[in-house]
């Protein structure tokens, strides 16, 4: 098992060169050059003089590719345009809202799409099959943005159920520890900020949870198809076991393992997802403040942002390909 | 990008023996791949739901002068717009008119012509880059393979709406940069998906019998193992279309379509309607129902596609 993880993290040593590569020559393809893309518009000759000698540009172009490389391995990636911080501190300031974000979607996701997906198996070919499967359909091609505005408007703008916009009321003072604010309010004691913060939570996740909501429907009751007709399943039912140790120990165990790789290529679509879903509800993670960096053109935050949502995704394939090969014994014995 | 492919749900659907096929009685048709594959799709009753949208919108695009009462960027309704209250539908406005005093069907109408435009031209852009990677990769194998397939792994790592935005920054706001932006995020899924069908082409036994019978290598990739394998190419383009649309909404919304605000787009109507939900609802329903509607002709049509061309659903 530790060697099969070891590998898979070497190998994804040279997709982030590559990623690297790839940053350092998108900044140099924009409009203006790095000069001028990564300092602000009002900056005085002596700004921009300092930043061209922070990147080196009278330096040979590989050495201000090493130069870069050393930043990035640092993780210094400037300073954003917008709020004038590092943009290593905005960083720590919203990937935890942004994976709260990500979390609650995938729950919302998995905790609708599985139990919808079994069923419509268990009554193949019936109506419900057919409604289910058509409203994922539906439900896939409707705009992330279009979903996030129409949920905002109906249950906050017009039935006032849930808050409209941001992660906390303002009036919700309480310190923020770990930048997850559910779990902020857990930790300081005060149930009511966390309360608070999944009431901000809610519409947000289930419009972000509407993308790979659809597609975990239609794994799910494809997984539980297949091997509802094993003969392991009849031998079980056979030996009189209670239809939920069945459903719970036979069918739902084998039919997880397609659901684990189609959740986690989920997430790179959900990243994306983030970026629209924050900016409709204001909800300040990762997404919001790239989208509000590209209205800026704050390239410096554009850039560490990507390499390091890219490195998190690489991250993430690497646990699902370690849990793939956790739940499923072939794929060890495979590799 | 924003969406959830339209082809993993596709190869979700089949994976669970497909249950359109399966109702279907088992006639035995004669004729090629591609004929028999036409009788399956005819059969289907979504995917005639999935072509006859498709052709709707086709009409309306092609047709849209004729269709259109109004020109798209006329604003000569200026005048009934007061903030906050906009004319709803009427005998001459069908669906109202928008804050900047325009006819919303007119431009609706012909916002169909962008939508597919951007759809055809980036799945065939990113399509043919795609499938000369693939080729390339499927072709050679070995460390051209390993290059090409790492710097698949590299477009792969990136989510496509980041890659957007950042293509995107470099091009300007404009439908070009949203259709090459759309592009780029699709060549890898091309690619992959085209080399793997020909590894597992060439790993068939009638490409060993054509080495056998001393053809050469490139009559044998090109003849033999190219059209094998460019099938699912086909259906993923098919599906892409409906990606290409919604996705085209995702960069209009952030900002990133035409700079021109006269320009009649679905993703921009539907933007510029949200401040509006309240009071005239159907300014952002319209463009959105379009929306859905011609991405749902392509998946419908797409899977059927699929279904259809594969024959481990047919024996």
């Amino acid at each position: 098992m530790g060697r099969f993880a070891a590998r898979r993290l070497f190998q994804a040593v040279p997709i982030l060169i590559g990623l690297s590569v790839l940053m350092f020559a998108w900044v140099r393809a924009l409009p203006g050059g790095p000069e001028q893309a990564l300092v602000p518009q009002d900056a005085s000759a002596a700004e921009v003089e300092q930043v061209r000698e922070s990147l080196g540009l009278n330096r040979p172009i590989w050495m201000q590719y090493l130069a870069y490389l050393g930043q990035v391995i640092r993780f210094d990636f400037g300073t954003s345009l917008m709020s004038r911080q590092p943009v290593r501190a905005e960083m720590l300031d919203r990937f935890p809202a942004s994976i709260e974000l990500g979390v609650s979607a995938m729950l919302f996701a998995l905790l609708v799409g599985v139990p919808l997906g079994y069923l419509a198996a268990k009554h193949y070919g019936s109506a419900l099959d057919h409604a289910f499967v058509t409203s994922s359909l539906i439900g896939i091609t409707i705009p992330v943005f279009f979903m996030a505005y129409l949920l905002k408007f109906v249950f906050a703008v017009q039935l006032g159920w849930l808050p409209t916009t941001g992660r906390s009321s303002i009036r919700m003072a309480t310190e923020h520890p770990t930048g997850f604010y559910v779990l902020d309010g857990i930790v300081t004691g005060n149930l009511m900020a966390s309360w608070d913060a999944i009431q901000h939570l809610i519409l947000p996740a289930i419009a972000l949870g509407s993308i790979p909501l659809a597609v975990i429907v239609r794994i799910t009751r494809a997984a539980v198809l297949d091997v509802m007709n094993e003969d392991y399943v009849r031998t079980a039912e056979a030996k009189g076991l209670l239809k939920r140790t069945v459903s719970i120990r036979h069918i739902m165990r084998n039919a997880l393992i397609p659901l684990v790789t189609v959740a986690g290529l989920q997430l790179g679509l959900l990243m994306s997802g983030t970026v629209l879903t924050e900016t409709v509800f204001a909800f300040s993670g990762v997404g919001s403040f790239v989208a509000g960096a590209l209205f800026a053109r704050d390239y410096p935050t554009i850039q560490g942002f990507v390499v390091v949502i890219a490195l998190m995704y690489i991250l993430v394939n690497l646990l699902v390909d370690i849990t793939y090969a956790l739940i499923d014994p072939r794929v060890r014995s495979a590799q | 990008m924003t969406t959830v492919s339209p082809a993993a749900m596709a190869s979700a659907q089949t994976d669970g023996n497909g249950s359109q096929m399966s109702e279907r009685p088992r006639t035995r048709i004669g004729g090629g791949l591609w004929r028999q594959a036409l009788y399956r799709v005819l059969r289907s009753k979504s995917a005639i739901l999935g072509l006859a949208l498709i052709t709707a919108f086709i009409a309306v695009a092609v047709f849209a002068p004729w269709i259109a009462p109004f020109r798209p960027g006329d604003n000569s309704w200026l005048d009934q717009v007061r903030p906050g209250q906009y004319p709803g539908p009427s005998a001459e406005h069908w669906l109202g008119i928008d804050p900047q005093g325009r006819d919303v069907f007119s431009r609706l109408v012909y916002g169909t012509r962008q939508s597919l435009l951007i759809g055809v031209v980036s799945v065939l852009l990113g399509g043919s880059v795609g499938v000369t990677l693939g080729i390339l990769a499927g072709a050679f194998g070995g460390w051209v393979d390993a290059i090409v397939m790492r710097i698949v792994d590299i477009m792969l790592a990136v989510p496509s709406l980041l890659m957007a935005i950042a293509v995107a920054a470099v091009l300007g706001p404009s439908l070009t940069s949203v259709m090459v932006a759309i592009a780029v995020t699709s060549v890898p899924i091309f690619a992959r998906l085209l080399r793997g069908q020909m590894l597992g082409q060439r790993a068939s036994d009638y490409v060993l019998a054509a080495r056998a019978a001393g053809l050469r290598r490139s009559t044998i990739i090109f003849s033999h193992v190219l059209p094998n394998s460019v099938t699912p190419v086909l259906v993923q383009g098919t599906l892409y279309l409906s990606i290409a649309i919604i996705d085209a909404a995702g960069l209009a919304f952030l900002g990133l379509s035409s700079p021109d605000p006269s320009t009649p787009e679905w993703g921009r109507m539907l933007t510029d309607a949200q401040d509006a939900l309240a009071t005239a609802p159907l300014l952002a329903m319209a463009p959105g129902a379009a929306i859905v509607l011609a991405a749902l002709g392509f998946t419908l049509l797409g899977e059927q596609m699929r279904e259809a061309l594969d024959p481990k659903y047919h024996r």
